[in-house]
């Protein structure tokens, strides 16, 4: 069944992975024109560094294949695993150059939650960090988000059918844009005009409230590119709460629930289609389970009493399951303030967090869509057993276009379900053996599996470095939908068992 | 079914504000449910 | 030494740590830095308990409701939200970011846990505030090392650049 790879194909795939390298070391330009900008010297050697390593590096991944290599599918599936592994590598360079992080690993655990855009941190003495470094971490943001969407529509467009059709309405539907350049260019449209917006109304906020005028644009800047790619670093150790103010949140909230949003139903809603939105199975499942867990932290915070006011409920209750449910992980409370919430807060949103956002966004987890798709097939296996035996039972459901409910949709969304909840608890029992809390293991391991980036406290410089290395795996596998991860380690088992094999004959 | 040929940066700014819009509202109703909620079990 | 003359000098001693604002509050082990008094807020679930910490002043003040302005004092690796009134923030001579360290301020106020004023942040609100120290410019020493990496990393990047151009086309040759 797995055919195995040459060493040809092994070579188109160093090729094109030395292309995605080089794409970094490019990018790293915005973050050195930053730092000379601003005349921070020590950083912009840093970028200067940190670009030319990556540029070497991308360039010999190029020189094992100098022609001109087709990608087959099954190594484009290749390349997008070791994508974000490549370009964390190497945008870990700078900031372990940077002084603010303890060694290589911790900047690569935050380049990896950057790119993945999850948000969780291991940073030390944030609020002292050179703009330039915080310019690149909020960017891996915005480049790992955009690009895990058109991978996946890339993918989806190529594949067409099987685990990836639900990203797309299926076949040549008309209203499917034609093909993968022009969605990609239609995702980056979209993305500007929600960050251009964004940028423009925090900026605003920030200097009414006493920012100066560089530094509150950028902090608008990257509080919107954080918020819209549902990444959730922020520029002080105090994220979102640094601001201690209901305009950011305000704005914050809105990006979150634009930045889970799939982005074709953005285009559907651009086009004019504006009823889509309303009889989408996954719009639906999303605003109705998101409503369920504000509704639990509600009931939380009415019997806890600690944060029982107007401005409360919207400001911590709303916001921390709008933060958890799109995969964002903005933060305006302190870790050991969670126990504010309550046990049925807590358990509601890590739920949140766990069930995710929609397919094609940036959103982590288990995706509303297949979450949907799930609930649809048990109301479908009730209502065959009630039927007379003869029956046959047909449920149709709207995604962008009508289908019915088939076999093979369900099994594809429990595969899912079943791989994301694996990783979820696997990382709660590791994280549990090494001495934490039960409750405060499995909310941080869903936080990193779904790339959420809420923190239970766990998450710091001083964790084990064990952990470190399992949040880093959880966060590039949850990304990645464990799929082409499965499909690299399966890659990489058959050349070695094939090896052996050679050796022993 | 005409509509939905239509070219999507055509009208993109009523598209994006009737995205800001729904938002907002989703939020609004989240929170109102929120507050009915919680000052009905506190 | 005479007995007089020790007794003096101690007589010295004291009235010079109970006139010397610094060492007096370094002393003063109620003093917490923001990182404790933040445990203390979570730990004790409850608002308006008296506290006194000690931090840097960090990123500026921010606008806060009722003519009052957001310090953020940092300490111990945490930093916590201070309220003050707009007169007070104005006098704090710097704050800290990259090229600075911010101010040490002494805050005497009450802590809250989830500030119900506030929109359940945990926050201090100052009753008294002290600066007692300016701030300094921070140093960044540019380990030599650096620039050095940044040459060779240039020259290597620009070397199998070319090797790439010249292998390619020799390829299309073929």
């Amino acid at each position: 069944m797995w055919i195995r790879f040459s060493s040809a194909e092994v070579r188109t795939i160093a090729h094109y992975l030395g292309v995605l390298v080089l794409g970094v070391a490019a990018l790293m330009l915005v973050p050195l024109f930053t730092a000379l900008f601003l005349g921070e010297w020590g950083p912009a050697l840093d970028y200067l560094i940190g670009a030319s390593v990556a540029a070497a590096i991308g360039v010999a991944l190029m020189l094992a294949d100098v022609g001109r290599p087709q990608l087959s599918l099954r190594q484009s599936l290749i390349v997008s695993a070791l994508a974000w592994l490549g370009a964390a590598s190497v945008g870990a360079i700078p900031l372990a150059l940077s002084g603010n992080y303890g060694s290589y690993l911790d900047a690569l655990f935050d380049a990896m939650s950057g790119f993945t855009t999850s948000g969780l941190t291991v940073v030390v003495d944030l609020d002292h960090m050179a703009y330039a470094h915080n310019m690149w971490r909020h960017l891996t943001h915005l480049i790992g988000g955009q690009g895990i969407i058109v991978a996946a529509i890339s993918l989806a467009v190529a594949l067409k059918g099987g685990a990836f059709s639900l990203y797309l309405a299926e076949g040549r539907d008309e209203r499917i844009l034609p093909n993968v350049l022009h969605t990609a260019r239609f995702i980056w449209f979209v993305t500007t005009v929600w960050v251009v917006s964004g940028t423009t109304v925090l900026s605003v906020v920030n200097w009414f409230s006493g920012m100066g005028a560089v530094r509150g644009l950028l902090h608008g800047f990257w509080l919107t590119i954080a918020a819209f790619d549902t990444g959730g670093f922020g520029p002080m150790s105090q994220n979102a709460l640094y601001y201690h103010s209901p305009w950011v949140e305000g704005a914050l909230l809105v990006l979150m629930i634009a930045g889970t949003f799939n982005f074709n139903l953005h285009a559907n809603l651009w086009r004019g289609d504006r009823m889509e939105v309303f009889g989408n199975i996954e719009a639906r499942t999303l605003a109705a389970n998101m409503a369920i867990c504000v509704a639990f932290v509600a009931v939380s915070f009415g019997v806890g009493q600690m944060f029982a006011t107007d401005a409360e409920v919207w400001r911590k209750g709303v916001f921390h399951v709008i933060s958890a449910h799109s995969g964002t992980g903005h933060q305006t409370l302190y870790p050991g303030q969670w126990q504010f919430f309550g046990g049925t807060g807590i358990i509601a949103l890590v739920l949140a967090m766990a069930f995710g956002g929609m397919v094609s966004s940036t959103a982590g987890g288990i995706k509303s869509l297949r979450v949907g798709l799930i609930l649809l097939s048990v109301v479908h296996s009730i209502k065959q057993a009630i039927s007379p035996p003869s029956a046959v039972v047909r449920l149709r459901f709207h995604h962008l276009t009508d289908r019915f409910l088939t076999p093979e949709i369900v099994a594809s969304a429990f595969t899912y379900f079943a791989l994301y909840i694996l990783s979820y608890a696997t990382g709660g029992l590791v994280t549990a053996a090494y001495g934490y809390d039960a409750g405060a293991a499995i909310f941080e391991s869903v936080s990193a599996a779904a790339n959420v980036g809420l923190s239970s406290g766990i998450t710091s410089a001083s964790m084990p470095g064990g952990l470190k290395v399992l949040y880093i795996f959880q966060m590039w596998a949850g990304r990645l939908e464990y799929l082409s991860l499965i499909t690299l380690i399966l890659a990489v088992i058959l050349s070695f068992t094939r090896r052996m094999g050679r050796a022993q004959s | 079914m005409e509509r939905r040929h239509h070219n999507p940066y055509r009208h993109w700014a009523s598209g994006f504000l009737f995205e800001v819009a729904l938002f907002v509202a989703f939020l609004a109703i989240l929170a109102g449910g929120a507050l009915v909620i919680m000052r009905a079990v506190g | 030494m005479t007995p007089t003359f020790r007794g003096l000098s101690l007589c010295l001693a004291a009235l010079a740590v109970v006139f010397s604002p610094v060492d007096a509050v370094a002393l003063d082990d109620r003093v917490l830095t923001p990182a404790a008094a933040v445990e203390l807020a979570i730990s004790s679930a409850a608002d308006g308990m008296p506290v006194m910490i000690q931090g840097e002043a960090i990123g500026e003040a921010l606008m806060a409701p009722g003519n009052m302005r957001w310090v953020n004092i940092l300490g111990g690796g945490t930093a916590i939200g201070v309220v003050v009134d707009a007169r007070t923030a104005e006098s704090i001579p710097s704050f800290g970011e990259y090229r600075q360290r911010g101010a040490t301020v002494l805050v005497s106020g009450t802590l809250q846990s989830a500030c119900d004023e506030h929109g359940g942040d945990l926050d201090v609100h100052a009753t008294s505030f002290r600066i007692i120290d300016d701030g300094e410019a921070r140093e960044h020493v540019i380990d030599p090392a650096k620039p050095v990496l940044a040459v060779g990393a240039i020259a290597v990047a620009l070397a199998l650049a070319w090797l790439y151009r010249r292998r390619r086309r020799r390829s299309f040759v073929i």
